[in-house]
């Protein structure tokens, strides 16, 4: 799991997954279902890779990024997170990989509200008048790169991590797969409660979300 | 430079505006930076090209997805030879619609809604690149229409876009994906109780504790967002602590 072949393309979508939050695009590689899932690709592990993104994802979905909100940053983190979830195996490296999935996120909130300042001092109009045209171009440029190498730091540190954990802590997680999962899932309840609070004016609210669990209780029970 | 040309290449860098954001202009460099290209190749050069675009000091603000409108609009108002402080007095008033309307259309319903159709897939045990390739398409599908939509209304109305957009109904579009939103949320729902009932765990304890967590989440809404990652991280660390 060390090897080159696997970190770099995986330090490279976390750099994407960076950039792609704000700065360029926007395309949906910064959620972590998508850069957890292309991480999986690179460890060997697609559906661990899915299925981690998807518990990371359950818990950022109803994030606004709106009025300069202090949000996490999930994305650059997912990919040392499957990582670790695929090296050390089972359900402790599951939990591991998803507690560094979250730390992961929270640092890179951390380090985009300190680009944002970065940004404001690299845009700081010059004292005798505006900014050139080739000038305002150059300091544009230096902010999407500082962002870049912002979240190839972020996502090194969290490949870091990643290869650090002892393979011996995965073996104290007392639970079974099964437990796991939910366990895990549980937080995202909290998400699915938030979401339905903000779309609750939708017209007959109440009868498509109980028409929904019907539905999903007789495909549950169909599958 | 042909109008054409002109137009893929503000689209283009409609991708980048953000780059530059920041907490004093918000993404006014970057706007800037992107009506660059557009100026000089109006036939104006050097000095006088930097000094037509809206001074890079000055803030702007709008939805990534909804930028290009207001490029759109100012290269054509640029191009009538508007005035920099009626085009500023524009970009004003235009900054808070496209704003409100694009974080209510896009990051408040259609990336939940689309991710929340990909977790679906998930849980009905869908392969991961059906689910991803799936995801990606839909939801960039409506992301690149809104913004040629967008690049092209601003070029083709200028100032006067505030008709189009209202035609748009992007409110009311909101809404209806939001329906669908709680529709899907509800499939979940009843999916998970089905796992939880059929997986021999003590099925009455974990309902329990999946209805609590979802009032508390109605109840406290976004304010309870911080709470989500220390609720992980506190299970993972019990997980590991407790004997």
């Amino acid at each position: 799991m060390a090897d080159p072949e696997i970190l770099l393309p995986i330090l490279l979508l976390g750099t994407w997954a960076g950039i792609d939050g704000a700065s360029v695009g926007q395309f949906l590689i910064s959620r972590p279902l998508v850069s957890g899932t292309l991480a999986g690709w690179c460890t060997g592990t697609p559906a661990e890779g899915l299925m981690l993104g998807a518990l990371l994802e359950g818990y950022h979905l109803a994030d606004l990024p709106v009025g300069g909100a202090g949000l996490p940053e999930p994305g650059p983190a997912a990919g040392p997170a499957v990582l670790l979830a695929a090296r050390l195996g089972g359900p402790g490296g599951l939990a591991l990989g998803v507690a560094l999935g979250v730390l992961g996120g929270l640092a890179g909130g951390a380090t985009v509200r300190g680009q944002r300042r970065l940004n404001s001092r690299i845009m700081r109009p010059p004292e005798n008048g505006r900014l050139s045209g080739p000038e305002l171009a150059r300091r544009h440029w230096s902010c999407i790169g500082a962002d870049a190498l912002r979240s190839l730091l972020l996502t090194g540190c969290a490949l870091a991590a990643a290869l650090a954990v002892p393979h011996g802590l995965a073996a104290r997680w007392p639970l079974r797969e099964e437990t796991t999962w939910m366990l895990l899932a549980a937080p995202a309840l909290l998400v699915g409660g938030t979401l339905l609070r903000r779309w609750h004016r939708v017209p007959k609210a109440g009868a498509l979300l109980i028409g929904g669990a019907f539905a999903g209780i007789l495909l549950g029970l169909v599958r | 430079m042909t109008r054409r040309r002109e137009a893929a290449r503000l689209l283009v860098r409609s991708l980048f505006v953000h780059g530059s954001i920041n907490e004093r202009t918000l993404i006014g460099s970057g706007f800037s930076w992107a009506l660059l290209a557009p100026s000089r190749s109006a036939g104006r050069e050097g000095a006088e090209a930097d000094a037509v675009v809206p001074g890079p000091e000055e803030s702007f603000n709008s939805h990534p997805y909804l930028t290009p409108l207001a490029l759109g609009a100012t290269a054509r108002a640029r191009a009538e030879g508007m005035p920099s402080t009626e085009l500023s007095s524009f970009l004003t008033a235009l900054r808070s619609p496209l704003g409100s309307l694009g974080d209510r259309l896009i990051w408040s319903t259609w990336r939940p809604l689309c991710l929340l159709g990909a977790l679906l897939g998930v849980v009905l045990g869908a392969p991961p690149g059906p689910v991803v390739a799936g995801v990606f398409l839909v939801y960039n599908g409506l992301h690149i229409f809104l913004r040629v939509w967008g690049l092209r209304v601003g070029l083709a109305h200028g100032t006067d876009v505030a008709p189009p957009l209202g035609a748009a109904r992007l409110s009311a579009r909101s809404e209806r994906l939001a329906a669908l939103g709680v529709l899907i949320l509800g499939v979940l729902a009843g999916l998970a109780v089905v796992r939880v009932l059929g997986s021999g765990a003590p099925g009455g304890v974990w309902a329990g504790v999946g209805v609590v967590l979802v009032l508390a989440g109605i109840r406290g809404g976004a304010t309870l967002r911080p709470w989500t990652c220390m609720l992980v991280l506190g299970l993972v660390s019990a997980g590991f602590l407790l004997p």
